[in-house]
């Protein structure tokens, strides 16, 4: 039975606008897990419930074994946890901020947090309120580093980053994972560095996951055909399918629910298949959306 | 065998990352680089070198295995293959893939058998007479 | 006492270094000016003491709601601390640091009170209620202000507790037995003056203790 780094099961949360659903997902110790999804789908609400920042109406939390919120102080001890909208204290220098992780964190490594200062480009003099947005959330990524935590949660942590501080952020968060007791679960707009470096991918839109999977079987079950349909026909409508766009005899389609006999069961109904490519992750999050989009408006 | 991690992954290159590994594991077992009982890199290792998920290079090293390049015993760590003459056997496979391209390209350009042969006299032609100057 | 919470106080204080500095020497001058010369610049010292504690009562609530305006509730709770420990952090470095000041202009004012012939001392135990209203108006600024997190809250309760010192002075002194014996030479203390002191002290713990109940019942701190 696999240790799970996170377990979220039938979590719900209400708020005046908007809500959680039945949020359910498993991470496993030793791998990274991208979220991803739309503005205002519920990542950073899920990711406030499993840090206890935000309790959930109703559903379990497991974190690291911990159940969320009653063991929060457990977790947060072993949890290193960095947002997009979090601040740091604008009067003080990073040199104080590093200062009360030392005397707070008896796990903290110096000559690694002295070694990221160098690569991060900070200096520990600066004050916070004088530093670059990067510059602010390397630092805060930094403080929790250092720490070497068990589990690393990450809002957003490379939004807004130049490519040349993303790498980095990308560097430090793979090496996280080569011991495989440490986890990551990072949300991200960035569908190219989730592809890359996910061992699990979790998509949620609208407060609701529509799809937590390790990433080759969510991948693979993507598709894109292109066909060649007989003139005067339509495409005939089979299962896995998620959309069809027709122009003239041209067709294609998006399936979501890939089998191999697909190409096959086209070719029988008449249609003729011209490729059939897999798509990126990217491509699959905009398939998502826009199909989520118009059954709203259906 | 080089120590230091040769692996490069290209983000132009449009194909699978664990393609790509599986490629660059061949090809250094086929030039000679890698040799019977070298050991990989721990696929955690790689997967941080490479800033890849542990994920991608699990399947590339299991597909690996099931083509009997490598060997995986539990503990110790992956190595190449104790097979004889395996760097012969992925050229051999690699020259099949590259002939069938070939002959693939040729029918789409509409070139017959006849005028492909040509093509592959001359080409060798060319290269004895390069390796000569 | 843990260390977070030890760690929390001492983050406190250190980012008020220099309102702490101000205020107390502000605060010294002030008592300064109250006793050395004649009627007019009494008045004025006094006016000035007040003043002081009085705009320090209103700044220093800052630390609490402003953890949430400035965005570092996430990275105070994100450090191994619940939601008590970082009530009660916050709420004894926020009054500790109002009580510095609070017990060095008191404890000034009742030293040259006590040390100058020419101020009676009877003047003591009514300093000491009046100084007191002022505590427990900061505590209770700092109560709304943990409980709401909002700053519209807080500033309306500092305006509230501002305008009623006057107010509660006033009506303190209407009765007979607090002022009645204040330009005594001695220090004469009345069961009223104790009974009043006791009042604004237990009011100050009721307050304390409802703020750190309602805190536990807290369920999102963003």
């Amino acid at each position: 039975m696999t240790e799970l780094a996170i377990r979220m099961q039938g979590v719900c949360k209400a708020y005046p606008y908007f809500a959680l659903q039945q949020v359910s997902l498993e991470l496993p110790k030793g791998q990274v897990m991208g979220l991803i999804g739309p503005n205002g789908a519920g990542k950073s609400t899920s990711i406030r419930i499993m840090m206890g920042l935000v309790h959930q109406d109703s559903g379990d939390v497991e974190v690291l074994g911990n159940p969320m919120p009653a063991a929060q102080i457990a977790t947060k001890w072993e949890t290193g946890f960095a947002s997009d909208d979090m601040r740091l204290y604008g009067a003080m220098t990073l040199e104080w901020h590093l200062d009360l992780m030392r005397r707070i964190y008896p796990t903290w490594d110096e000559p690694y947090a002295q070694q990221l200062l160098k690569r991060f480009g900070l200096l520990a003099e600066q004050r916070i309120k004088g530093i670059s947005h990067g510059q602010r959330v390397k630092a805060s990524l930094l403080l929790v580093l250092a720490r070497r935590p068990k589990l690393l949660i990450l809002d957003e942590p490379t939004t807004g980053l130049d490519p040349v501080a993303r790498h980095e952020i990308l560097r430090e968060i793979t090496s996280i994972v080569t011991d495989e007791n440490r986890s990551v679960l990072f949300s991200s707009h960035n569908t190219l560095d989730i592809e890359r470096i996910c061992d699990q991918i979790t998509f949620i839109d609208r407060g609701r996951i529509i799809d937590s999977l390790d990433k080759d079987t969510y991948m693979d079950r993507w598709r894109r055909l292109r066909l060649e349909i007989p003139s005067g026909a339509s495409v005939p409508a089979l299962p896995g399918v998620l959309g069809i766009r027709q122009t003239g005899r041209i067709a294609i389609v998006t399936v979501n629910a890939f089998q191999p006999e697909l190409p096959g069961a086209y070719e029988s109904s008449g249609a003729r298949v011209q490729a059939v490519e897999t798509m990126t992750l990217e491509e699959i999050f905009v398939a998502n959306v826009e199909k989520s989009r118009e059954e709203v408006e259906a | 065998m080089n120590s230091a991690s040769p692996f490069a992954i290209s983000q132009s290159d449009k194909r699978p990352i664990y393609l790509q590994i599986i490629g660059q594991v061949k090809r250094y077992i086929a030039v000679g680089d890698w040799v019977e009982g070298d050991p990989l890199p721990s696929i955690r290792q790689l997967a941080a070198d490479l800033q890849v998920s542990v994920i991608t290079v699990k399947r590339a090293y299991l597909e690996l295995e099931r083509e009997g390049v490598i060997v995986t015993h539990h503990g110790k760590g992956s190595q190449v293959a104790p097979k004889q003459d395996l760097a012969e056997e992925l050229q051999e496979k690699e020259l099949v893939q590259y002939l069938e391209l070939a002959v693939r390209l040729a029918l789409q350009l509409g070139i017959d058998e006849k005028e492909l042969q040509r093509r592959l006299r001359e080409t060798m032609e060319r290269l004895e007479e390069r390796e000569r100057v | 006492m843990k260390p977070i919470v030890y760690e929390l106080i001492r983050k406190d204080w250190e980012l008020n270094r220099v309102a702490v500095g101000a205020g107390i020497v502000l605060g010294i001058l002030a008592i300064g000016i109250t006793f050395f010369g004649g009627t007019v610049p009494a008045v004025i010292g006094v006016v000035c003491f007040y003043s002081v504690m009085g705009v320090l009562g209103s700044i220093l609530p800052k630390n609490i709601y402003e953890e949430r305006k400035n965005q570092t509730m996430a990275f105070i709770m994100s450090l191994p601390v619940s939601a008590i420990e970082y009530t009660i952090a916050k709420m004894i470095s926020t009054i500790g640091i109002f009580l510095v000041f609070w017990l060095t202009l008191v404890g000034v004012a009742a030293t040259m009170i006590l040390t100058r012939k020419e101020i009676p001392n009877g003047l003591i135990p009514l300093m000491l209620v009046l100084s007191s209203l002022i505590l427990l108006g900061f505590v209770l600024i700092c109560s709304v202000g943990m409980v709401k997190e909002n700053e519209s809250w807080a500033t309306a309760t500092v305006i509230l507790v501002n305008v009623s010192y006057s107010l509660g002075w006033y009506l303190l002194i209407r009765i007979p037995e607090i002022g009645r014996d204040a330009f005594h030479p001695k220090i004469v203390w009345n069961p009223i003056l104790v009974t009043t002191l006791g009042v604004e002290f237990t009011l100050i713990a009721v307050l304390l203790g409802l703020t750190v109940f309602l805190q536990t019942r807290k369920r999102d701190f963003i």
